[in-house]
């Protein structure tokens, strides 16, 4: 195995090395495992809180009353409103960045539904409202656009809901991928901060002309009560959180190092860095407050386990935004939101695991090493030799944390590369691998060929642990 | 965004279940509607001119003597010939007329055979539109029966079937009005 890579694989394992004297070198022992439970738990809620929504509808609606056009359209356009104002609630929830929510579930899980169940959110607003034009159309025997004109004109929180979903449906088209693609991310951020004003705007059809919701009630009054916690849920997780967070540990710019040419780590200290219960592999937003850089809050992962005195991100040189970065002053103050995610030590579901990382992705896995137990395997994917960043660190912990390191480096279409990420070469690499965790990080395309080599080997897809972030 | 086709799958399955679930066998008639149907008016058997009044309603209403053991008042007036009997209030009943989206029943007050005012008993509300709907239409149709004083009366926009339900039992208390009865 090893000869016939031996073109491609740059370096063995378990290299002997002076322990890099930045690095924390106290024996970390593994973190507590957190099990799956309160992803299950919160996908529990959900549905709970799905049927609680579309209840007062089944218990309202007298078995049999629904015959012809009319009342069927507005019973089914009734249905899919409910559903549509309690999933628009919890897209909320999904963004609230909640701490309790970002660490157990996931920031980078939620953030997927979100992006999922908006599409779906988009598609029920514009059924919600078909539906029920059409029922009052027929029951008005009139046709749709007439029955839309009379709904809007007589109703001021009607004409509301309608803009509602406009703005709605427009950010659905500029959230499809390719149209996203095109937009520079701050244009689509402040667009999508406009979902607000369709809370907003629909707020006020819901409860007083949801037939559900319009009379006083334990309906009504549920309804409302939901609103407010999840507005309590927004102000605790957007902003009394951070402040907290903030005012607590007051992070600054300590140094800033080159790692490679198109590589920086930046050092973060700050007060009470020893209770800032952080895990490898988890990540913060940051928002650097220097000239051209506040205005924006980006997420990195950190690249070092806790120590309880500094904080690090190694970050790759990728923009403008990142070339900025390089220039940091010291003292510089930071703007901090986390940590989040769940690809830690602490979601492993076995004894021992598989690590793929690729390039720049290898910092969260760094920093994860320090606190997996003993027999992990790294494979570390990079184009050129350049391009593997915190070599001295992974040589380190290789010997000091047992962990059989593997450079693989080469483009993606050499032989050698490609042998070591298929299914048979990873399985000859690591005979045990249905049985371990596999963590991947690194570019999408990376990501995606080995998750598809390790699910063909036998891995169960709850074992595998991606990092949505490509950092 | 396959999961969002999905979500969106199960949306329609779920809501089209949910519909033809309660879709099902109609239980009972619309009797049950006209049971809880209000205060009945106490008038001729023949008001309503329209086969939507309920039909409780005319055949409770009208007082016959045969069933009647006690005497009236009006039966010893009943020797004492043509002068009609004065009207004992001001008001005029009109017949409860339903719509899709419930009845409307009004009342109008009188001084002389002058309309005063027309105060609506029911108006369809069970439905959060129509309730709406019944308060924007109401005063509209109100200000214009006491300026035409009768029952021709514009439809009000969007609220076609409260407006026609409106105009037909205005117009049968207007009739019943002047043949002199009142409630």
């Amino acid at each position: 195995m090893r000869d016939q890579s031996a073109s491609a694989v740059a370096a063995g394992r378990r290299r002997a090395g002076n322990p890099p004297t930045r690095s924390g070198g106290r024996p970390v022992t593994p973190p507590a495992r957190r099990g799956p439970w309160p992803r299950r738990a919160f996908a529990a809620l959900f549905w709970l809180g799905l049927v609680l929504a579309v209840l007062p509808w089944w218990l309202t609606t007298p078995a049999g009353s629904l015959s012809g056009t009319g009342p069927v359209a507005l019973a089914a356009g009734r249905i899919v409103g409910l559903v549509a104002g309690y999933v628009m609630l919890v897209q909320l929830v999904l963004t609230s960045r909640l701490p309790v929510l970002e660490r157990t579930v996931g920031a980078e899980r939620m953030l997927r539904w979100h992006r999922e169940i908006g599409g779906a959110l988009v598609v029920a607003v514009l059924g919600h409202m078909a539906l029920i034009l059409v029922g009052y159309g027929a029951l008005d025997s009139v046709n749709v656009l007439v029955e839309a004109r009379t709904l809007i004109g007589g109703f001021p929180d009607v004409a509301r809901a309608f803009l509602a979903a406009a703005i709605l449906t427009a950010v659905g088209l500029f959230a499809i991928a390719a149209v996203r693609a095109a937009l520079p991310y701050e244009l689509w951020r402040w667009l999508h901060l406009s979902t607000y004003l369709v809370v907003l705007l629909a707020f006020g059809h819901q409860f007083s002309l949801g037939q559900q919701l319009f009379r006083p009630g334990p309906v009504r009054t549920g309804w409302i009560a939901a609103y407010l916690l999840v507005l309590a849920a927004l102000a605790y997780g957007r902003i009394l959180s951070p402040v907290l967070f903030n005012l607590r540990h007051r992070l600054r710019v300590a140094d800033v190092i080159a790692e490679s040419p198109d590589t920086v780590s930046i050092y973060l200290t700050g007060r009470r860095l020893d209770r800032l219960g952080v895990l490898g592999g988890q990540w913060f937003r940051f928002r650097f407050l220097a000239r051209g850089l506040w205005w924006q809050s980006h997420p990195f992962s950190v690249s070092a386990a806790r120590n309880g005195r500094w904080l690090r991100v190694t970050v790759k040189v990728v923009g403008a935004y990142t070339r900025d970065l390089r220039h940091l002053d010291p003292g510089t103050r930071v703007w901090t939101q986390g940590p989040s995610g769940t690809f830690t030590a602490a979601h492993r579901t076995a004894a021992r695991a598989l690590l793929i990382a690729g390039g720049i992705g290898i910092t969260p896995i760094r920093a994860m090493l320090e606190e997996l137990p003993a027999g992990a395997v790294l494979v570390y994917r990079a184009s050129t030799p350049a391009d593997v960043v915190l070599r001295r660190e992974l040589d380190w912990l290789a010997e000091a944390r047992g962990v059989d390191v593997w450079y693989v480096i080469g483009s993606r279409t050499d032989p050698g590369p490609r042998r070591v990420l298929s299914a048979a070469g990873l399985r000859q690499l690591v005979p045990d691998l249905p049985a371990r965790d596999v963590y991947l990080c690194g570019p999408p395309g990376l990501v995606e060929a080995a998750r598809r080599a390790v699910r063909r080997a036998g891995v169960p897809r709850r074992r595998i642990h991606e990092a949505a972030f490509s950092l | 965004m396959r999961r969002a086709v999905l979500a969106v799958a199960g949306l329609a399955a779920g809501t089209s279940l949910l519909v033809v679930a309660k879709g099902g066998t109609p239980a009972r008639p619309a009797a049950v509607a006209a049971d809880a149907g209000g205060p009945v008016p106490g008038g001729s058997p023949t008001p309503g001119p329209e086969p939507t009044v309920a039909p409780e309603a005319t055949t409770k209403a009208p007082p016959s003597p045969e069933t009647t053991a006690r005497p009236r008042p009006r039966r010893s007036t009943q020797e004492a010939p043509p002068p009609p009997p004065p009207p004992q209030s001001n008001t005029v009943v009109g017949p409860r007329v339903e719509n899709p989206y419930g009845a409307v029943q009004v009342v109008i007050e009188l001084d002389g055979s002058r309309i005063v005012d027309v105060r609506t008993l029911e108006m369809p509300e069970t439905e959060a539109r129509s309730q709406q709907l019944s308060a924007l239409a109401e005063p509209q149709l109100r200000a214009e029966a006491l300026r035409e004083q009768g029952a021709d009366l514009d439809t009000v926009s969007g609220a076609t079937e409260t407006s026609e339900s409106y105009r037909r039992s205005l117009r049968a208390a207007i009739e019943r009005m002047k043949r002199g009865e009142r409630d």
